[in-house]
């Protein structure tokens, strides 16, 4: 078991060393010659005002949360799904009630517009 | 004994710690969720050189994949706290170092009474315990079921001994939810009513000339007085 | 004492040796896959669009990202100098990393398969960071448009993969296996042709994860974050240059991988007929040329979307995830778990055997009822969802209108 866990580690160096390659070969050939427009942030060819740090708007962090939620929901259903096939009829039932009281917060955020882009 | 796992091990936990103290030094606070990802990356990775892997994955998806973007997208909801003048520490730091220490000694402690004796062994090594513990709980006889150690275990555990807590989750969540939403929408009616990009198509489409202002820009709904 | 399985240091030297191998030519097949992928894109949409595409470099223009490759290498970085110099440099190695990761777990055809127990989480676990990646682009680059590009993309990458991961569930209840290999093997009934697809809750699952999958490759009816008449390119507007090149090559390496896991999940992966009385070499091969097909005509129909639909507006977008694929995929799970009763429970619901006879592979009455229930089923769903959605474009009453104008 443990060399399939050595594979993934050794593919996890390989992957981070994969997208340096090229990086640090361009950074060797490339040429350099920065200058102060060249340098300057992009914004149509105007002068940039102010901070980039806008405040955000909630719905970004509702998005993210009910992401959150569904995915901590998603991550129980996998061990369900896998030992199903084992399970009787109490597990249908069992899950039936986990999904149906996570729909309710569903219906809720719907019927309440946090599910709306503005 | 094996150096070259040890070795991982070390280097893995140099990075998760390394990572950690980064977390809370660094000034900048979006640095400091970048470096918590890497936290919660190198956890994962023991995890994994435990075996756990599905705690290894549910590490990285949940924590590292979804938690962390919720903290980032909570540190844009503010204005800018980023700089140098923020200060690190309260002045009652040390209060918190203590109820630290005293968390971690009352999981550890415990842990090291309990399994002492069995701390040097391997993840198979720990499955062959459980297959006998639950052996000897069953009467002699190898029980259907051994407890967790591999994701359909997890399952059939869920749908078994845990099923209390596994349903209490499902409230917890949806309740988690609900009290987001209403937290977030009562900030929304106390600022202004906006319309959303469908309202405003659905005004336009009926031919109604949304409100404007004198530079051209929609004017908003307020909603305490459509209320 | 020992505080893990001693293998001996030969024992690691080979297993070393092996993996790089195995990485070596996993990584080498990927590139050149993705780099067939752009010329094949743009061949493909020029012929949709009645132009010719690239056909100057090479034969039939197939060494144009060759050519492109070596333009991107020797262009000049630019660093924008209020941008965070070194997010600004990672952003790229997490997104590619990520992607690249998600190929340690897929195998091709028959060939590498993985002995991880849960290969599917594993990958969308690792392609879950390309929303970190995505942050530190729009963050690093101290530029509104890619702060907005890059929140945008995160918004809607998340609003996906709920979707993408649930979707993929009727798939883990059929095959009871989270194991890449496994669940591909189990697929190789019926003289090959066992393919999840072919069942109503597969294709409902293969529909959703397509329609996720394409958002989550940035495809074109979901390209928001690089949306360019609204917010120039996005995260990418400050990048140029091999940094692009790198951004440019883990959206393609998503794509691929994307295309990869659909065919080995859905169409049955390298099985076919022949492949297993081929023998292991030659079936091998075949297999990997039927993966191949697969995945490539996947390819077709991700061009063939981008040549025909326009992009979806930002509320539609989310709209669309959170309003409309979500409750199906539920759905659609429910429905799984039905068809897994109606045809594999034996032991467990008595009824069932009582009415419909021993559960095997051969006994059709099993496999007509759960057809005919789980059909009702998604289609009932797809119908209710569609019918709460139209009256629901949250149009406004008479009387708000009169207030918002009134305001």
């Amino acid at each position: 078991m443990l060399s399939t866990y050595a594979f993934i580690g050794i593919f996890t160096v390989a992957a981070i060393t994969f997208p340096l390659l090229p990086l640090i070969i361009s950074a060797i050939i490339r040429p350099n010659r920065p200058s102060e427009v060249k340098l300057s942030t992009y914004e149509c060819g105007l002068e940039a005002i102010g901070e980039i740090w806008v405040q955000f708007k909630v719905q970004y962090y509702l998005y993210a949360l009910a992401f959150v939620i569904f995915d901590i929901e998603t991550v129980f259903l996998y061990p369900w799904a896998v030992a199903y096939g084992q399970l009787g009829l109490f597990a249908l039932i069992e899950m039936g009630i986990f999904l149906m009281i996570l729909t309710v917060g569903l219906v809720y955020a719907w019927k309440k517009g946090a599910l709306e882009w503005i | 004994m094996n150096y070259v796992v040890l070795t991982i091990f070390f280097l893995l936990s140099a990075l998760t710690l390394g990572s950690g103290i980064m977390v809370v030094t660094v000034k900048n606070i979006i640095h400091a969720a970048l470096w918590l990802i890497s936290t919660f990356v190198g956890v994962a990775a023991l995890y994994m050189l435990m075996e756990a892997e599905f705690l290894a994955i549910v590490q990285v998806l949940v924590y590292a994949g979804a938690v962390s973007i919720l903290v980032l997208f909570a540190i844009m909801l503010t204005r800018q706290i980023t700089g140098t003048g923020t200060r690190q520490l309260h002045s009652r730091w040390w209060v918190a170092m203590l109820t630290a220490a005293a968390l971690f000694g009352g999981v550890i402690v415990p842990t090291v009474w309990q399994q002492g004796s069995s701390w040097d062994k391997t993840a198979s090594d720990a499955q062959a315990i459980l297959v006998q513990q639950a052996t000897e709980a069953n009467g002699g006889t190898r029980p259907e079921i051994i407890p967790v150690a591999g994701t359909e275990e997890l399952g059939a555990a869920l749908m078994g001994e845990y099923l209390l807590p596994f349903e209490v989750v499902s409230l917890l969540l949806t309740a988690a939810l609900i009290g987001a939403i209403l937290i977030a929408f009562e900030e929304r009616t106390r600022r202004r009513r906006v319309l959303t990009l469908a309202e405003e198509l659905a005004l336009r489409k009926r031919g109604i000339v949304e409100p404007h202002d004198e530079e051209g820009a929609v004017v908003p709904v307020d909603a305490e007085q459509a209320v | 004492m020992t505080y893990w399985p001693v293998i001996a240091v030969d024992a690691w030297i080979g297993l070393v040796l092996v993996s790089i191998i195995k990485v070596t030519l996993i990584l080498v097949g990927g590139s050149l896959g993705m780099m067939f992928l752009t010329w094949y894109e743009r061949r493909a949409i020029a012929y949709m669009q009645d132009r010719r595409g690239p056909n100057r470099v090479g034969p039939q223009g197939l060494l144009q990202p060759v050519s492109e490759a070596i333009k991107t290498m020797t262009k000049e970085d630019i660093t924008p100098l209020d941008a965070d110099r070194v997010v600004h440099f990672l952003a790229p190695v997490v997104m590619l990393g990520a992607t690249v990761l998600a190929f340690a777990v897929i195998p091709w055809g028959n060939l590498f398969p993985s002995s991880l127990r849960v290969g599917v989480l594993f990958i969308f676990a690792v392609t879950g960071l390309h929303t970190v990646g995505m942050l530190m682009a729009g963050w690093g680059s101290n530029n509104k448009f890619a702060l907005l590009g890059g929140m945008r993309g995160v918004a809607q990458m998340v609003s996906y993969e709920i979707p993408l991961l649930m979707a993929l569930l009727p798939i883990i209840l059929l095959s009871g296996s989270l194991s890449l290999t496994d669940i591909v093997t189990r697929q190789g009934d019926w003289y090959g042709f066992g393919w999840y697809v072919f069942s109503p809750v597969g294709l409902t699952a293969f529909i959703t994860f397509f329609i996720a999958a394409l958002a989550e490759g940035e495809r074109t009816p979901f390209d928001i974050p690089e949306a360019d008449s609204e917010i120039v390119a996005g995260y990418l507007t400050e990048y140029g240059g091999m940094k692009f090149a790198v951004f440019y090559l883990s959206n393609y390496m998503t794509n691929l991988a994307l295309c990869f896991i659909m065919a080995s999940l859905f169409l049955g992966g390298g099985n076919g007929p022949g492949v297993t009385a081929l023998g292991t070499v030659l079936g091998g091969l075949l297999s990997l040329v039927y993966f191949f097909i697969k995945a490539l005509a996947l390819f077709f129909l991700m061009v063939l979307i981008r040549g025909t639909v326009p992009r979806l507006r930002v509320d539609q977008l989310m709209g669309f995830a959170w309003k409309f694929l979500l409750p199906i995929v539920l759905v659609n799970v429910f429905s799984t778990a039905i068809w897994v009763a109606i045809t594999r429970w034996g032991p467990q619901a008595q009824i069932f055997t009582d009415w419909f006879g021993e559960p095997a592979s051969d006994n059709y009455l099993r496999y007509g009822v759960a057809i005919v229930v789980t059909l009702i089923i998604n289609l009932l769903a797809v119908y209710a969802v569609m019918r709460i959605n139209r009256r629901q474009p949250s149009d406004l009453t008479e009387e708000e209108i009169a207030l918002g104008l009134a305001g």
